[in-house]
């Protein structure tokens, strides 16, 4: 396996663990109904249906977090891929 | 023996030492004195023998046989404890056994794929939510696994491990059901009939009950309503890395594009490990995994999913109901895969980059497991019975009787439980014959239970709801006490207050406590705890064990003589 290949997927391994450190569980949230077997939290899909309404014009929605993770998990991709091809051309 | 001899047993026996570890890291405040409730988890302080065992209802036999071992330890160190027990010890057994699919291999890969099977997502997420038997069968499935996917090899291993899992219930039938079709026909049909053989003596406990209940009860109506969670673009990665469960609420671990990220990785990881696989069950293991996969992701997938419900929605479909149950046959091997994987890539590297492959199935697993450690989220914080529950018990027990359990919800939200959705505790708190409702509430008015006397009880329930009495009609199904918890809409049965029939016994914060006045012309009639259907299970639990006593004795015979399966040549 090509080393760009391999490197570039470790930096990516990095982003997801980042991604999946910041995600939150479910949050937990009463529909109000208080008995029976099925789900008592709002499902994330419609939390995140639901956010638009309140955000537009603002910077802090969960969309914005997901920017803000997202590009700093590609910092970590670019700066660990060049730190791992720095430090492997110093080793003869 | 000295403090140097015990550590060196533990350092040979690292595997149970660090799979108890965490096993206590999960389970973590639970471990304190209490019960737990948290939605099918429900550990009151003795635990009844499950009705279904014999087959005569009125639960289908779902907690079937294990759950007569679970009943009877109850009795001795309690309901809790025995249920942390086994918790711990259900993921000690899965790390263990897990780590020695890979007992070539150096520690820390061995380590990466305990962790990856063990504290996966799937297996917290099990654990939060109380699904023993799933728990059993998951910690017998590595174990398992290389003697089930060569059964022609050695029969009596595979029928050994067979009823190991087959003990588990359905959940651990499933599995081994399925290990020995894909060893069959990888074998290309040699010694068929004693693989049939093995297959259906090893699973005669669990399937001979469902068969005498299916048989004998018309009344079931099984609900729906359990698909696998896979929408969205990334919803296939993220079944790989554990998640899915229908209840996303109850999923252990944050769903997003992250999640599905570290999937990738590790399918990725696996394609790469897969061929380091031990030689003897790799390439079968691998259709297994993927066999597994597939049934797990059927019910959710759109065009899939349809064909899927009707293959389930009755018969012997319904043990697979709910499909995310086989994704243990995927990652049982995308465990040690995965941290093969790691290795693997690590041999092409610089020094740095090879301790980076090599640690990263193990910090993935990491990654995943850590909103679940330590008491699952507060799933399993332990929880103190109020007072009152104790003297409504007392007094059920000093003139026992059938009991209806109010508010007439299976499932409802406990207050001191955190508020947490549970099973309705009463019929385990009380035990004896508790009638409850068993409509999930899915939307299909659904009866789970086969008990002619639900439809006649929730009858009686609406006359409460609607003010009027409802002691005569229980007084002719031989009821005897009514206790209504103090919990949901248990303020709206009127009924209870002006019916002159009832007799308010216990009335405490917690519960109520009424006792049926007139039962002279009732008796207890159309009771489902009776009847034929003892006899041939029990002929078919005397069979399995028996066939079991008898391959365990040949198996200790040639112990010495096949210390692993991979040294079975391939014929």
């Amino acid at each position: 396996m090509g080393r760009l290949v391999r490197i570039v997927m470790l930096g990516v391994v990095a982003v997801g663990l980042m991604l999946a450190l910041t995600t939150s569980a479910s949050s937990g949230k009463t529909l109000g109904q208080a008995s029976g077997y099925g789900d008592d939290t709002i499902p994330p899909s419609q939390i995140e249906t639901a956010t638009p309404a309140n955000s537009t014009g603002t910077s802090g929605s969960g969309g914005g977090h997901a920017t803000l993770i997202f590009g700093l998990g590609l910092v970590v991709v670019v700066l660990g891929g060049a730190g791992a091809y720095a430090y492997s051309r110093t080793r003869p | 023996m000295t403090p140097t001899d015990l550590l060196s047993r533990a350092r040979l026996r690292w595997e149970w030492v660090c799979g108890v570890a965490l096993g206590i890291a999960v389970v973590g405040p639970g471990l304190a004195p209490g019960g737990l409730l948290s939605l099918d988890l429900v550990a009151t302080p003795t635990i009844p023998v499950p009705s279904g065992i014999w087959g005569v209802g009125p639960d289908l036999p779902r907690r079937v046989p294990y759950g007569v071992v679970v009943a009877w330890l109850s009795h001795v160190i309690g309901g809790p404890l025995t249920i942390k027990l086994l918790v711990v010890v259900c993921i000690a057994a899965a790390f263990a056994g897990a780590a020695n699919l890979l007992r070539e291999e150096p520690i820390v890969t061995r380590a990466a794929a305990g962790l990856l099977y063990g504290v996966s997502p799937f297996t917290l997420t099990r654990v939060g939510v109380g699904h023993i038997g799933l728990l059993l069968g998951m910690a017998a499935l590595p174990w398992a696994l290389p003697w089930l996917l060569r059964p022609a090899d050695q029969p009596a291993r595979a029928l050994r491990w067979a009823t190991a899992l087959g003990l588990a219930g359905f959940a651990g039938g499933v599995f081994a059901l399925a290990l020995l079709v894909v060893g069959l026909i990888a074998d290309r049909g040699r010694r068929g009939v004693a693989t049939a053989g093995i297959a259906v003596v090893s699973q005669l406990p669990w399937v001979v009950p469902a068969l005498v209940v299916a048989a004998t009860s018309g009344s079931v109506r099984p609900a729906s309503g359990f698909a696998t969670r896979v929408g969205g673009a990334t919803g296939l990665l993220q079944l790989a890395s554990g998640h899915g469960f229908w209840r996303a609420s109850s999923q252990v671990g944050g769903v997003g594009i992250g999640t599905a990220i570290l999937g990738l990785a590790l399918v990725a990881l696996a394609v790469v490990g897969a061929r380091k696989l031990p030689h003897a069950w790799a390439r079968r293991a691998t259709i297994a995994a993927a066999v597994g996969f597939v049934v797990a992701a059927a019910s959710g997938v759109p065009g899939l999913d349809t064909l899927y419900r009707s293959l389930t929605a009755n018969g012997p479909g319904l043990v697979v109901r709910e499909s995310q149950r086989a994704l243990p046959l995927f990652l049982v091997w995308l465990a040690p895969a995965a941290a093969l994987g790691g290795r693997q890539l690590a041999r092409q590297a610089t020094r740095l980059e090879a301790a980076l492959y090599v640690a990263t199935p193990a910090v993935i697993a990491g990654v995943l497991a850590v909103p679940g450690l330590w008491g699952v989220g507060g799933r399993l914080d332990p929880v103190q019975f109020p007072d009152g529950w104790s003297r409504a018990r007392a007094a059920v027990t000093s003139h026992p009787g059938t009991v209806v359990a109010l508010p007439w919800h299976e499932y409802l939200d406990i207050g001191f439980a955190g508020g947490r959705r549970v099973l309705n505790p009463l019929p385990d708190y009380l035990g004896g014959d508790v009638i409850t409702s068993s409509d999930p509430e899915l939307g299909g008015s659904d009866q789970e239970r086969a008990d002619p006397r639900e439809a006649r009880v929730q009858a009686v329930v609406a006359d409460l709801h609607a003010g009027r009495p409802g002691s005569p009609e229980l007084a002719r199904l031989g009821v005897r006490w009514i206790a209504l918890l103090h919990e949901v809409d248990w303020a709206d049965y009127p009924g209870l207050a002006v019916d002159q029939g009832l007799v308010a016994t216990v009335r405490t914060p917690s519960i109520d406590l009424y006792e049926v006045r007139d039962r002279s012309y009732g008796k207890p009639s159309n009771s489902p705890r009776r009847g034929w259907p003892a006899v041939p299970v029990l002929v078919a639990d005397l069979v399995t064990i028996v066939a079991w006593a008898v391959v365990s004795g040949r198996c200790r015979a040639t112990h010495r003589h096949v210390p692993s399966l991979s040294a079975v040549k391939r014929r």
